[in-house]
């Protein structure tokens, strides 16, 4: 969210609670009224299911890791279970927030990558997901029963913790810790940038008429250049996630992110990898 | 895809109101009638029980919903002739009055666009798909809105395109 005169008023602008309180209270009857004739079979038939998505996710934590550790933990980005073996697809990626602009500076491109963490593993009692040479925003996820948040929406930080709660089984249940964004920021003066990256993100800030007046160099392909943009963006991000476990022992893996492919739609597909 | 239960449902009530009162308070020059349409679009939820898993859709349909009502709404005679935000004063600051005002003054789909885009942040695309508009008419839309409102919206206002 921007922030402006308008931005900061709607903060203090509030649906009144009496309202929402009666908006709940009709919820709840309408709910009661059509769930207690389905008996207890719906709940039993849940319960049965959750509990074999619980016992799979435990079995393929401790047999994926590699090696038997009394407090291996696995990783699972945006559902695809990240290791240190090699780059693994993420598929599609929802990238929100994009912006192109020019500065005193000259030229700047921002992009936010949607990707949703968790990490499962016996006896975690909290995690934290640190990033470098990006910012995280939260992305209003679902927060999952018995897990407490801190560093909480509308925030952007560079780590987020979760909690969970004294029941650990009860939270293996595949409810993602966060959905994050990753928010990444280039200027064409950044000195990390190589001249070709240097060259991609400035043609492609020109490229919008109402930034750089729609100018382009001669064979000047769209696709191609964002993706150099966004490889720029993502090669230097780095998540360290610290896990924290019940007899007070503590674990960290860091990943890496690289982007795959955009196709013509603009769609794009990212990959991750731990390695540490 | 399973029916959301009523803990969910509390939990999306609690979460996005103030973002269905806001909508509303921008397209409706009237608080009692903003609270109403916050009513309005919940019981619609209830009703229809959009079942889908994927909350930012789930977030777009709210959106929809609350504008189709608050249009449904103005188009009943009797409600455009009811008394406006400044007639209730003790329930709107000045400053946040004033400034709901600056925006109402903007064509309707214009203040919807407005919103969405600095205050949810969508991007120019997807607010396009949210209203059922060609992004250059979006695109235009915004840019009239800045030119009118270049005060308001100022500070760290930058291009958000796609």
């Amino acid at each position: 969210m921007l922030s402006n005169r308008y931005t900061k008023a709607l903060d203090e602008i509030k649906a009144p609670a009496e309202a929402v309180e009666k908006a709940r209270q009709a919820a709840k009857k309408q709910e009661t009224a059509k769930t207690s004739s389905l008996g207890n079979w719906k709940k039993v038939f849940v319960t049965a299911c959750l509990a074999a998505v619980m016992i799979t996710a435990l079995f393929l934590s401790l047999n994926l890791s590699g090696k038997k550790a009394e407090h291996a933990f696995s990783v699972i980005v945006s559902a695809a279970e990240i290791d240190d073996h090699g780059f693994t697809s993420l598929g599609t990626i929802k990238t929100v927030g994009g912006k192109v602009g020019k500065n005193e500076a000259g030229f700047f491109c921002g992009e936010e990558f949607n990707f949703d963490f968790l990490c499962l593993g016996e006896g975690i009692t909290q995690v934290t997901y640190s990033i470098e040479n990006a910012s995280f925003r939260f992305s209003e996820k679902f927060a999952a029963e018995d897990k407490e948040y801190y560093s909480l929406p509308n925030a952007k930080g560079s780590s987020f913790t979760v909690r969970y709660g004294e029941n650990s089984e009860k939270i293996q249940n595949g409810d993602y810790d966060f959905g994050l964004r990753i928010c990444t920021l280039l200027s064409e003066t950044d000195e990390f940038l190589s001249e070709t990256e240097r060259r991609a993100l400035c043609d492609y800030c020109s490229s919008f008429p109402s930034v750089g007046g729609g100018i382009v160099p001669e064979g000047f392909d769209r696709i191609k250049c964002l993706k150099t943009v966004y490889d720029a963006m993502l090669k230097r991000v780095r998540v360290k996630i610290n896990v924290c476990f019940e007899d007070g022992s503590s674990q960290s893996k860091t990943m890496i992110f690289c982007c795959d492919s955009i196709d013509q739609n603009g769609v794009t597909v990212c990959s991750a990898k731990l390695v540490s | 895809m399973d029916k959301i239960g009523t803990e969910k449902t509390e939990e999306l009530i609690r979460k996005y109101s103030d973002m269905i009162y806001r909508i509303a308070l921008h397209n409706i020059g009237n608080i009692a009638d903003a609270e109403d349409v916050l009513q309005d679009v919940w019981f619609e939820y209830i009703k229809r029980n959009p079942q889908t898993e994927d909350e930012e859709r789930l977030k777009a349909w709210l959106i929809r919903v609350t504008i189709n009502k608050c249009r449904s709404l103005y188009r009943l005679f009797w409600r455009r002739n009811r008394e406006s935000l400044e007639d209730h004063t003790e329930l709107i600051a000045p400053e946040q009055r004033k400034i709901l005002e600056e925006v109402r003054s903007l064509p309707k789909d214009s203040r919807n666009i407005v919103y969405l885009y600095y205050y949810e942040s969508y991007t120019i695309a997807e607010i396009a798909k949210i209203l059922g508009k060609n992004q250059n008419t979006v695109s235009s839309a915004l840019q009239r809105a800045r030119r009118k409102l270049k005060e308001l919206l100022e500070e760290g206002d930058e291009e958000y395109v796609k």
